[in-house]
């Protein structure tokens, strides 16, 4: 029983090496227990004109700088209010909250309010015209179809003063089917590219407006993922096909296997194979592992892990067990293959395949179409699939047969 | 003289004066223990999230009633087994939250009752090094937890299943007399204590554990 303790003992110690010393993940838990100390309101501009829009913003000051402060955006908290409506109104809608429309000329006194505490600012309300109105990013801007882009509008006014405008302002597109704009709060100004294209997307305000054109190329490739017909472990002396499958920033996906380039991380343990037909086609050399990636332009896949084990073929079946064609039609027959660790595999590419009477029928071995039968008379006809170049546990081959009924 | 320093130099004089080997024989002992501890930053989970707890150094004392085995149960093997009661007390230094660290007085106290077998390698030297695994039962109490100033944890306890290994070396001084000096890791389950507005939380608790001690055996 002491003597077992050592053994334990050691256990115990690497366990907690790994999982018990100075463990501390980052804290979600907010600071709800430090009070309220002060509030502060941020205006988005010093000044506004009539007619326009500004964003006020309600900071939060905890603690106290001798021992520890911290501050919070409360602007959907508070509760907003002006002294004076008609020169100045403060959403408190929470989608809008802090949102301020500039009504006429005059002067407001914006209050937040939380609980106890509450802070004001002055803020006037100007009678200056707009004398022009731009639209930021300045150049002609290409964009992928899927892509957005958040535009931003300022006007320029009689006061000399500029002004974003963004929410102020109202958008439009020229050609919706090529790019669309947001027009409402949030999310005014924000272009998303939809088909290929070319388009004005143009804001307008007091009698000004500014357009911006946006070309929209095709959606671009965003990311590359592999996937296996066989999952990620296969049998040495077997093959398996890989799939490459593209997303595009449309959020459109695309088969991409035979266009992409194919890599394995160690070929003596698995390679894919680059011909036209075979595309993506991995053959399991020898037990181990590889990481294989498909890559298309700038854009390379994670590391797909293929572990390639060194189980030995058990057994072979054809998966129909009564097949039948008609006389000149096809039949695609599938073979899988039981391995000693107790795994399956589709071996259909693998095997080889053979008929008893090629007057009766005829089955394919030609790469891509193996186990393709064809019914060429009436009849019936043995056909069979061979382990052929697959490790088997007994070291010869595997065979498996089926009657193929052609009608 | 610095009371660490004197310390060490009785250590040693006691180390240097360790009496030869003799043979082990069994018997009951009694070994009393003062302890270092170093408890892990802690990672707790409330209903609204997780903070994190660091900890100062602390201390505490154990008192342990066993018996020694010797070699006179060569099935069993060499070591010991023993009761052991022992008390330690940290004292809080920062909490961790979304919004960052904040300087936070309190402490934990954390009495344990502990089973503990004792495996020993016996040489011909008075060196007896030895590994250790005990499992017990532990309350897990705090003080008000204040930051800045105002309460966040409520004073309470909880009792909890405790575990501790480590291991040590034995310098025989005498037929009788033993000093134990040793590495303890010591855990426990996760105690539910309170919140200062009522609501609970689940706490870890881990700790480095050092500990110099003196063994009487009759």
């Amino acid at each position: 029983m002491v003597r077992s303790c050592f053994r334990l003992l050691g256990w115990l110690l690497v366990v907690t090496a790994f999982t018990g010393c100075g463990q501390n993940d980052e804290p979600t838990r907010q600071i709800d227990f430090v009070p309220l100390s002060s509030l502060e309101i941020v205006s988005q501009n010093s000044q506004a004109a009539a007619g326009t829009t500004n964003r006020f913003t309600a900071i939060g000051h905890y603690g106290n700088p001798a021992t520890f402060q911290f501050t919070r955006d409360l602007t959907s908290q508070v509760t907003w209010a002006s002294t004076n409506p008609v020169v100045l109104t403060v959403s408190n809608d929470p989608a809008l909250a802090g949102l301020a429309s500039a009504g006429v000329a005059g002067t407001a006194t914006v209050t937040a309010t939380l609980g106890a505490s509450h802070t004001d600012l002055d803020f006037t309300v100007s009678a200056a015209t707009i004398s022009s109105l731009s639209i930021t990013p300045p150049a002609s801007t290409s964009l992928h179809a899927g892509d957005t882009l958040q535009l931003q509008a300022t006007g320029a006014f009689s006061d000399g003063t500029s002004q974003d405008l963004n929410e102020a302002a109202v958008w439009s597109s020229s050609a919706a089917d090529v790019a669309t704009v947001g027009d409402a709060v949030p999310g005014k100004g924000l272009v998303t590219a939809v088909a290929v294209g070319t388009v004005a997307i143009a804001a307008s305000f007091g009698g000004t407006s500014a357009t911006q054109a946006i070309d929209v190329t095709a959606a671009a490739l965003q990311s590359i993922v592999v996937t296996a017909e066989d999952g990620n472990t296969v049998a040495a002396g077997t093959t398996t096909q890989l799939t490459a499958t593209g997303t595009y920033s449309d959020g459109s996906t695309e088969d991409l296997t035979d266009q992409a380039t194919w890599a394995s991380s160690l070929t003596s343990v698995a390679k894919v194979d680059q011909d036209a037909g075979n595309h993506g086609l991995l053959s399991a050399l020898a037990a181990g592992t590889s990481k294989v990636t498909a890559a298309l332009g700038s854009v390379t896949s994670p590391g797909f892990t293929v572990t390639v084990s060194s189980a030995k073929l058990s057994s072979l079946a054809i998966d129909q067990t009564e097949p039948t064609v008609s006389v000149g039609q096809t039949l695609q027959l599938t073979a899988t293959g039981t391995f000693a660790d107790g795994s399956t595999q589709n071996l259909t590419r693998d095997v080889a395949w053979s008929s008893g009477d090629t007057d009766i029928a005829t089955v394919s071995v030609s790469s891509g179409n193996e186990g393709t039968v064809k019914g060429i008379a009436a009849g019936t006809v043995a056909l069979s699939a061979t382990s052929d170049a697959i490790p088997t546990g007994s070291g010869t081959t595997v065979t498996a047969t089926a009657d193929l009924t052609v009608q | 003289m610095p009371t660490r320093l004197l310390l060490a130099l009785v250590l040693l004089a006691l180390i240097v004066l360790a009496a030869p080997a003799r043979a082990a024989t069994p018997g009951p002992y009694l070994e009393a223990e003062g302890i270092g501890s170093w408890l892990n930053d802690s990672r707790n989970r409330t209903a609204e999230g997780t903070f994190n707890a660091e900890f100062q150094r602390g201390r505490g004392w154990g008192l342990a009633l066993g018996y020694d085995l010797a070699g006179a149960y060569p099935g069993i093997g060499t070591g010991r087994i023993e009761l052991e009661a022992a008390r330690r007390r940290s004292a809080l230094k920062k909490l961790d939250f979304a919004e960052g660290k904040l300087p936070a007085t309190g402490k934990v106290a954390i009495k344990s009752l502990m089973c503990n077998t004792i495996a020993e390698y016996h040489e011909p030297s008075p060196w007896v090094p030895y590994v250790a695994l005990g499992i017990g039962y532990a309350e897990v109490a705090i003080s008000q937890i204040s930051a800045v100033g105002t309460p966040f944890i409520a004073a309470g306890k909880d009792r909890v299943l405790a575990w501790q290994a480590g291991g040590g070396i034995g310098i025989e001084l005498g037929d009788h007399l033993t000093l134990d000096v040793g590495y303890r890791y010591f855990a426990t389950l996760q105690p539910q204590l309170q919140l200062a507005d009522g609501s609970t939380f689940k706490m870890e608790i881990g700790s480095h554990n050092l500990l110099l001690g003196v063994r009487l055996k009759y």
